[in-house]
């Protein structure tokens, strides 16, 4: 039998939950991207012994094997794991062919943003980086264009999730706010002097300049979310019956839209490719072959690489259709918005900068 | 509905319930996401079996609650003069302030049996097996807990004496 101050307790047990952040957006993406040390062993286990996966289906990779290295040996650089001072770091995005943008802090708690040179392995801090006191996501991806790094955070203001976009020049410099907006962005981007992002949840396209001022909604994009700027599409989160993802895009800029044909649900489609479950091909239901068991969350990085779910299967290059092989000493990251992979070789992290791997889009 | 489209439905459909769960369990925005995110990957893992054998929310709940407990003494063991832990204190004073403040003095035990037995609804029976202990660890952890929390706070249950 529970007394008065049990009861009480109880009550405010669930009001003290009201206070909880909620859930991002793309957790599920989060929850792929933390896959567990057993779970790999265990796919690892499945490679190895030649099990089948998934629907029953021997995978098969594209081109009939990994690629030599040659092909990413050029766009791929050796750095220590470790900054100087023996802080780890997280690669958030590439500066250029030379420099990686990385960030060092506690967790998503974000001190600084440093351009990593490539060829030596040394930082440079950029940005002091301080975070607005209540911040529930402290970091969660950069954007580089015109000369300027742009970066969010998050907080509740009166019960709301409010964004807070902050700015600073490329070279190094202090931070400044841009502009605050409602909900939290799933993507952001850098274009024509504009931050341009979509919330999570409601979707749109808004667009706020570099120099600050009032975010507006972009016209057309009502619902929809940035796939790959100008390109919007359909979320891939919280469909209520599988969907082909991003299956009619749109051009905010020119109003072209882009179907599929030859494809069911589940798939996802990038600008140029739509990928199910095992197989990938062309948006017109062309140039179509099996692949090993793929990610249906993330669109494929610089509509070009995707990475199988099945670890040690190497990275797909749907442009040149071959698999490229790794030889990763771990779980390789795969982050379509940083545009770069990274893996951990010879106690170093490898880092590959996929706009710099030699190929030509279709 | 393959397995993955029902491990997605699943933690979509869950996923802002066990966050509350774990921020209530932390006091911590970040440790609750932290939590949840790990326990999701750990439950995807082992989703054939859990689903087969076991309640799904049950196993992330108690791999949450077992996590936070463990990475406590992995933490206060590897970094003993790290700065003090984020009690989660709110950017503003509200009726559940005293609470969330008498929640963060007590020892994580005593704080996880607590919202196990008041916030999640377990019985004592049910909760010794969340933690791996007896019965009777979990009720002289509760009877201290509430000693301690009757103590700080008035017969209402969130205010400070």
């Amino acid at each position: 039998m529970r007394d008065d101050f049990e009861q009480r307790l109880e009550s405010g047990l669930r009001l003290l939950a009201d206070r909880a952040p909620t859930a991002p957006p793309d957790l599920m993406a989060r929850v792929r991207a933390r896959r567990p040390r057993r779970w790999w062993k265990a796919l690892a286990a499945f490679v190895t012994t030649g099990a089948l996966v998934g629907t029953g289906v021997i995978v098969t990779s594209p081109g009939g094997g990994p690629a030599p290295r040659p092909d990413i040996e050029k766009a791929s650089h050796s750095v220590p794991l470790l900054m100087p001072d023996g802080r780890r770091y997280d690669v958030v995005a590439m500066i250029d062919r030379g420099h990686a943008l990385i960030r060092t802090g506690e967790r998503d708690r974000t001190d600084g943003l440093w351009s990593l040179d490539l060829a030596t392995g040394r930082p440079k801090r950029l940005v002091a980086v301080s975070t607005p006191k209540g911040s529930v996501i402290n970091f969660w991806s950069a954007a580089v264009g015109e000369g300027q790094l742009v970066w969010w955070t998050s907080r509740k203001v009166k019960g709301k999730m409010t964004t807070t976009f902050f700015a600073a020049p490329v070279t190094g410099g202090r931070q400044r706010v841009v502009a605050e907006a409602p909900g939290s962005p799933l993507d952001h981007t850098i274009a024509d002097g504009k931050v341009i992002w979509s919330p999570g949840g409601t979707g749109g396209v808004y667009e706020v300049p570099l120099s600050g001022g009032v975010p507006r909604l972009v016209k057309g994009t009502e619902g929809m979310h940035m796939l790959q700027w100008p390109w919007v599409g359909t979320p891939p989160f919280r469909q209520k019956k599988p969907a082909i993802v991003n299956g009619e895009i749109l051009n905010a800029l020119t109003g072209e839209r882009r179907t599929t044909s030859g494809w069911s649900a589940p798939a996802q489609c990038s600008v140029t490719w739509c990928m199910s479950r095992d197989r990938v091909g062309l948006r017109d239901g062309t140039r179509v072959r099996a692949v090993p068991q793929m990610f249906l969350a993330d669109p494929p990085a610089l509509d070009r690489f995707v990475l199988p779910r099945t670890p040690g299967r190497g990275l797909i290059d749907l442009a040149t259709g071959r698999t490229i092989d790794l030889a990763a000493e771990d779980n390789p990251v795969l982050d379509y918005r940083m545009k770069a992979l990274t893996y951990v070789k010879g106690g170093r992290l490898v880092i590959v900068d996929l706009a710099a791997v030699p190929g030509v889009n279709p | 509905m393959r397995e993955d489209d029902q491990f997605e439905k699943f933690a979509d459909g869950r996923a802002d319930a066990l966050l509350r769960f774990g921020y209530v369990l932390s006091g911590d925005p970040h440790d609750a996401a932290d939590l949840v995110q790990e326990a999701l990957a750990r439950l995807r893992a082992s989703w054939h079996r859990v689903q087969r054998k076991d309640d799904p929310e049950r196993y992330v709940r108690t791999t949450m609650t077992r996590l936070h407990l463990r990475q406590w003494r992995l933490r206060s063991r590897e970094r003993p003069t790290a700065e003090p832990p984020d009690r989660g204190t709110p950017p503003v004073y509200d009726e559940t302030s005293d609470l969330g403040d008498a929640l963060a003095a007590l020892p994580r035990r005593q704080r996880a049996v607590i919202v196990l037995r008041y916030y999640t609804g377990l019985t004592d029976e049910e909760i010794a097996a969340t933690l791996g202990v007896s019965r009777g660890t979990v009720r002289s952890q509760a009877f201290r807990a509430l000693a301690r929390l009757r103590g700080q706070l008035k017969s209402d249950g969130f205010r400070r004496v």
